[in-house]
């Protein structure tokens, strides 16, 4: 007779040496520590991954994202390798911002701008200070996010290194944008990084990350957890860039908090890595939240690229909006997937979510899942999600003004990929995207 | 070896008998086709094992072959799990508390009895049962060859086909219409070309355990060039309780030919789940033509849902040759919990596959359904519109997939998903798949979620229209695009049923 409990989750081989490997990883790690408390932290987390495992084809949300290749590749943790400020120069953008430089994933105050002459009301340290001087573990770690549910979240939190905590106190503004660069400057190396957003009612921020790989040449894997509230009235913007060389792996969980009248925008822009993953999770709890998330992903080569968003609207007059483009060519594979999630108790919620992907070669492939799971019903939601690639039409009309066909579907490229980066509102970070999209799709 | 029982349900004195009737059909005033027949009947004991399946099989007089494929299925079955990734909530079911089998014993036809049993004289009136009679007669399903009736009718009751109408007339024009069980048996060749080819016995777990126990259904088969002036059609009624209903139907349409098929569905009122698992399988040859109705209208159970059919149905078609065209069109407003994704492969150059869906679940009625469109051929092109409703207590899940393989050079699709909540307890969600593997293909979809807007409401009562057939109006006119794909009688079947289905919804 068919048995009907729960299926045991088979790993194969591959799986099970690398879940060991990592689990040896902890294990040293939690023999080296001394905080009682953040001991006990990755324990459980470690129990957990124990039974968790890696993700396989076989799960839901995996179905679309192979992590063979990433599984075959053990990616240790060693500590700081040694680079030099002309290193570091070129990731520097051409407008004024704050620059904090993560190096392998630990926080590097040489390269960092002085963080003793903060404005007021802001505060910024690395994960490691906040760790060590502050209430340590309780602050930074206790609290409910969901981060377990995800295998990837856990083991961030069995293995995290360094990271930034940043606090707004109420009413603060800061103008000058804060720029996390996080450099992978060694081969087979694991970056876990794990961040910590607060802003507090009224304060304002715009949050830059891009993640960066000192060469062509090494593979290493960028695993990082941020944590975001964003308090009543506050306004985060944020961009995460993802610039890494075409062989590393990334892997990006965002959990955001979003409280009354309160608004956050992000914007991923992803180029590079062999395998990456880039995942919002979305919590708007009180009423009159607004938040944007857009993506904007170029993928060639063998590349695959993963966009995921999870929206829930929990309260009244929820407004949230998103547009997602991959732009996909030789090999490459995209995915996207998006979920509105409208609670009961969401009416008059007006959520959109729009997908759009552009193919330009045979070989390139692309898998879309817009999702919408709804409860209330006085509420305006619609997804809608388009694949397929340049219209003939569209290169007359060019070629017939006199631009050559290369050109011209160039320019029909560009003007598609470059669309969600429209709601950005600072025009030097837009064009500083723009810029390194447009690079890439010239390449 | 399997302990067959006979009941009889006459016992019962007739007044607690009909009290009972009249009680269970108060508390179901919304589900019309409530009653149920007493008649004797041939019963299985419940339960499940090699040994069932044997005997369904010898009871059908089956040939070797069909006993191997079911055993094969059977096999398969037991090592499968049973899905629950679909969006509604149920307990695991006990597959040893249903029985397997269940006919009306012809008492009016004792000497010819044996003849009967292997399915070949069913098509006389004489021979069925008058209760079983009575009962299509009072759901409005012609049995008898003399009705004037523009449609060819294949009445199935439990586990075996009673009647199938104007075999005659459609033998004349070479189209096969029979039973499942008459198949096997008269065109054991046929069968065996098709059975399996779109639905492997090891597809899914319900395909398994309808392969293996698979009751009665209809196989349909229409010669080349032949267009089938009547539409065909399919009356399913699972009276017993505690029993499960498996037919299996194959459809074929060979080169140039065109076949309307419509089926309906019904079951009286019980007060525990009964199971309803079907394979249906389509094969649509070069230049054909299939359309596809179904108006499905199970019993919902009562006001939790309680003693509803759970509908596993497994419906898929191929589109194998050039040119041809596959279109499935449904109405589900019944059944306790649907899952249901009828399917188009569409392997034929030039090929088209269509899918016009309206949903209706109300109390506490759970359905995740879709499609799936397989694009293998160039210039293939498939449209999905689905319209879902969702009322009371319930949850409407619309789950499809669209794949453009590297092969299908110029595919085109098209998706519209729209879903209505009325009231304020009910879900309604949208999870579709769309996986793109060439360039030329044009993929779109669209999802929109809305309510019948209180102006609309005002604007209809506002001139002397009551809410109730206001709300009727505005919901006719939401899934207008899709009844106007169903044949007209069905069409209007279908609107009355929405507007009984939603009653008492509002207010």
């Amino acid at each position: 007779m068919t048995t009907l409990s729960k299926p045991i989750k088979k790993h194969s081989p591959v799986a099970q040496n690398a879940m060991s490997f990592y689990q040896q990883q902890v294990e040293a790690l939690i023999a080296s520590e001394s905080d009682v408390a953040l001991v006990a932290f990755r324990q459980q987390a470690s129990q957990h991954f124990a039974e968790q495992g890696f993700p396989t084809r076989r799960d839901e949300d995996w179905k679309y994202t192979p992590l063979n290749a990433f599984l075959q590749t053990h990616y240790h943790r060693t500590g700081v390798a040694h680079v030099s400020d002309v290193d570091i120069k070129p990731f520097l953008p051409p407008f004024d911002v704050m620059h904090l430089v993560f190096v392998d994933g630990y926080f590097s105050e040489r390269f960092s701008d002085d963080l003793s002459e903060l404005p007021d009301g802001l505060s910024i340290e690395s994960v490691k200070d906040a760790l060590d001087f502050k209430q340590g573990y309780t602050a930074f770690l206790s609290h409910e996010m969901g981060i377990e549910k995800e295998a990837f979240g856990t083991l961030n939190s069995m293995l995290f290194d360094d990271g930034v905590v940043i606090q707004l106190e109420p009413h603060c503004v800061v103008e000058r944008p804060i720029l996390c660069t996080y450099v992978q400057t060694q081969n087979e190396h694991a970056n876990t990084i794990r961040n910590r957003v607060t802003l507090a009612h009224g304060a304002q921020l715009t949050l830059l990350q891009q993640h960066v790989s000192l060469n062509n040449e090494l593979n290493a894997f960028d695993n990082v957890v941020t944590e975001i509230n964003v308090a009543e009235n506050a306004l985060l913007n944020q961009v995460v860039l993802q610039a890494l060389n075409s062989s590393s792996v990334y892997f990006g969980l965002q959990f955001v908090d979003q409280a009354k009248n309160s608004m956050f925008r992000t914007h991923y822009i992803g180029l590079g890595s062999s395998l990456s993953r880039h995942q919002n999770v979305l919590r708007m709890t009180e009423e009159h939240i607004e938040s944007e998330q857009s993506s904007a992903c170029f993928a060639n080569g063998q590349q695959i690229m993963d966009t995921r968003t999870h929206t829930e609207h929990q309260a009244w007059w929820g407004k949230s909006r998103q547009l997602h483009k991959l732009v996909l060519d030789d090999h490459a594979v995209g995915v996207f997937n998006g979920m509105i999630k409208v609670a009961r108790e969401a009416q008059k919620t007006d959520g959109q979510m729009d997908n759009k992907n552009l193919l330009l070669s045979d070989k390139a492939k692309v898998d879309s899942k817009p999702q919408l799971e709804i409860y209330a019903d006085d509420v305006k939601c619609s997804h809608g999600s388009a694949s397929g690639q340049i219209s003939d039409e569209q290169i007359f009309y060019l070629r017939a003004r006199g631009i050559n066909a290369d050109d011209a579907r160039r320019l029909v490229t560009q003007a598609f990929l470059l669309e969600p980066l429209e709601s950005i509102s600072l025009t030097p970070v837009r064009h500083w995207l723009a810029e390194k999209l447009m690079h890439k799709l010239n390449a | 070896m399997v302990r067959i029982v006979l009941t009889s349900e006459f016992s019962m004195t007739q007044t607690t008998q009909y009290q009972e009737i009249n009680d269970i059909l108060q508390k179901n005033q919304h589900y019309k086709e409530g009653f149920f027949t007493t008649t004797a009947v041939e019963t299985f004991a419940k339960g499940l094992n090699e040994s069932v399946v044997r005997a369904i099989s010898a009871k059908k007089h089956e040939p070797q072959w069909m006993l191997d494929f079911r055993l094969k299925a059977f096999k398969h079955w037991q090592t499968m799990i049973e899905p629950h990734w679909a969006k509604a909530e149920y307990e695991p079911i006990d597959y040893q508390d249903y029985s397997y089998y269940s006919a009306p014993e012809c008492g009016s036809c004792s000497e010819s009895c044996d003849k009967a049993l292997d399915g070949k004289d069913h098509t006389q009136a004489n021979q069925i049962d008058p209760e079983v009679a009575k009962a299509f007669a009072s759901l409005g399903v012609p049995i008898n060859d003399d009705g004037e009736a523009n449609i060819a009718v294949d009445a199935i009751f439990d586990s075996v086909s009673i009647s199938t109408t104007k075999r005659d007339d459609l033998a004349k024009l070479g189209i096969i219409f029979c039973s499942f069980s008459e198949a096997v048996h008269d065109y054991p060749e046929l069968v065996q070309q098709y059975i399996g080819t779109v639905v492997p016995h090891h597809d899914n777990f319900f395909a398994a355990l309808n392969s293996a126990v698979a009751s009665d259904g209809t196989f349909v088969y229409v010669p080349p060039g032949v267009r089938c002036p009547i539409d065909l059609s399919t009356y399913f009624r699972i009276n017993e309780a505690k029993t499960g209903q498996f037919e299996r139907t194959i459809l074929i349409a060979d080169k140039g030919s065109y076949v309307s098929y419509l089926e309906g569905c019904s079951a009286p009122v019980r007060d525990t789940y009964q199971l309803h698992a079907a394979v249906v399988e389509v094969i649509v040859h070069e230049d054909a033509e299939v359309k596809y109705s179904t108006v499905q209208n199970w019993y919902p159970g009562d006001d939790d849902c309680q003693g509803g059919i759970l509908n596993f149905v497994t419906k898929r078609g191929i589109c194998e040759g050039k040119n041809s065209k596959l279109s499935w069109t449904q109405a589900e407003t019944g059944s306790a919990i649907t899952w249901k994704y009828p399917s188009c492969i569409l392997k034929g150059d030039n090929s088209i596959g269509e899918f016009y869906s309206v949903a209706l679940t109300n109390r506490r009625q759970q359905a995740d359904t879709g499609t799936k469109m397989i694009h293998i051929g160039k210039n293939t092109s498939s449209t999905i519109i689905s319209k879902g409703l969702s009322a009371g207590r319930s949850d409407n899940t619309y789950r499809g997939l669209v794949k453009i393989l590297p092969s299908a050079e110029g595919a085109r699709n098209f998706t519209q998903c729209d879903s209505m909540l009325i009231g304020d307890q009910c879900g309604a969600h949208t999870f579709p798949y769309i996986e793109v593997e060439n360039p030329t293909a044009q993929v779109e979809h669209e999802a929109t979620t809305s309510r019948i807007g209180e102006d609309q409401l005002f604007y209809c009562q506002q001139r002397g229209i009551s809410e109730q057939d206001a709300i009727s109006m505005i919901v006719n006119g939401f899934c207008k695009e899709v009844f106007k794909e169903l044949p007209l009688e069905f069409a209007q079947e279908a609107e009355e049923l929405l507007a009984i289905s939603l009653e008492g919804s509002v207010g």
